[in-house]
């Protein structure tokens, strides 16, 4: 909740202590994070136990030993893992989302479907059911990207029109490209 | 039997990581060209690219992808002009220690604007290792003020990386693909 509404903020420094004496320091201005714990591993779902946040000029870390991660790699994580079950709190009913930024995903922890959704996403606006049609996965694993792009703020809302029929997704045009199917065949030769 | 082609340009000044980017992704030992840097005071390495780097990725019996790397240097842009009507998408690689990378970018993106319009371009950031900033947002804040109808994606990269570069091509290759398979559906 905390890092949906900070959004935006340029001077401010948010301290999350979790369980196992680990924390997160996320530095607004400068769009970075540290975080120390036990594990080498960033915790997929961490415990929470205190979060305390600073605000004003002078918000900032004045220095780091090691360097700093970029923010947008956090908020990817947490918006893939904080809302399993269902859509992000902040994101209305009835929508489409359209892509308005594509994230740096070579520093994101992703597989294929997240590129293959995003760029149906970077063409037209979707809701969560036709995203999931259209690339083939779970309604959730769709969700759960557009939960991660929107608390990334990469996501505009369109008010949902008439549903799309999801068989148009799978008509071929009249002239069917070359590069049909590409994605998938080439893929499948990569081994990703 | 006729094989189905696909030609992907890596575009970009020297010292970007064409060469290398390629060589990351090919399944085929690499054919390049490379002769003496008679630019050593623009980028300190000894040899650059003066016609083509040539690599590919077969997929399936039926299907090859084409990665060529063209100069770096604008004297050789005579070869951009042969290549650019055959390809399909084009990834263009900056380095980020150059200086004003970013106008450095939009140049190279001029020279193939038709590409980028069309939604066929990824842009890959190298060399942040070195340079942290510009961030890969301000690359796509100048990109979207100067092309406001494309998003065109831009990531950080190290070429000899072989995840990153295989994200990179995908990337490029679904946005080929959705543009073509989608208009009907999107809004």
């Amino acid at each position: 909740m905390a890092m949906q509404s900070l959004r935006g903020e340029t001077d401010a420094l948010l301290l999350i202590d979790l369980a196992d004496d680990a924390f997160i320091v996320v530095d607004w201005g400068r769009k970075d994070y540290w975080w120390r714990g036990s594990s080498a591993d960033f915790p997929e779902s961490p415990t929470v136990s205190k979060v305390r946040l600073f605000r004003g000029d002078g918000a900032r870390l004045p220095f780091m030993l090691e360097q700093p991660s970029e923010l947008s790699a956090l908020m990817w994580l947490v918006g893939l893992n904080a809302f399993r079950t269902g859509p992000a709190w902040w994101l209305g009913e009835g929508m489409r989302y359209r892509l308005s930024r594509w994230p740096d995903f070579t520093m994101l922890a992703h597989d294929l479907d997240d590129v293959n959704m995003t760029a149906l996403l970077s063409k037209g606006a979707l809701s969560v059911n036709e995203l999931a049609s259209a690339s083939g996965v779970e309604p959730m694993r769709a969700q759960r990207l557009i939960n991660a792009l929107s608390l990334m703020g990469q996501l505009r809302e369109v008010v949902a029109g008439p549903p799309v029929e999801s068989a148009r997704v799978e008509t071929a045009p009249v002239s069917i490209p070359v590069t049909r199917g590409l994605f998938k065949r080439l893929r499948a030769r990569l081994g990703v | 039997m006729t094989v189905a082609e696909h030609v992907i340009l890596f575009a970009g000044p020297m010292g970007a990581g064409k060469t290398t980017a390629i060589r990351t992704l090919s399944d085929i030992e690499m054919v390049t060209t490379e002769a003496a840097n008679s630019e050593r005071h623009v980028v300190d390495k000894a040899t650059t690219t003066v016609a083509l780097d040539y690599g590919e990725i077969t997929v399936g019996d039926e299907e090859k992808v084409r990665l060529y790397g063209v100069p770096g240097q604008k004297r050789f842009d005579f070869m951009w002009t042969i290549l650019k009507e055959r390809a399909k998408g084009m990834v263009l690689l900056v380095n980020n220690d150059a200086p004003e990378p970013i106008a450095l970018a939009l140049d190279y993106l001029k020279d193939f604007s038709q590409l980028v319009e069309n939604g066929c371009v990824v842009v890959g950031v190298s060399r942040r290792d070195i340079n942290r900033l510009p961030t890969p947002d301000d690359y796509a804040d100048a990109i979207a003020d100067a092309y406001p109808d494309v998003l065109v994606p831009v990531f950080t990269v190290d070429p000899r990386n072989v995840d990153q570069m295989k994200t990179v091509l995908l990337t490029l290759v679904a946005s080929l693909e959705r543009d073509e398979s989608t208009k009907e559906l999107v809004q």
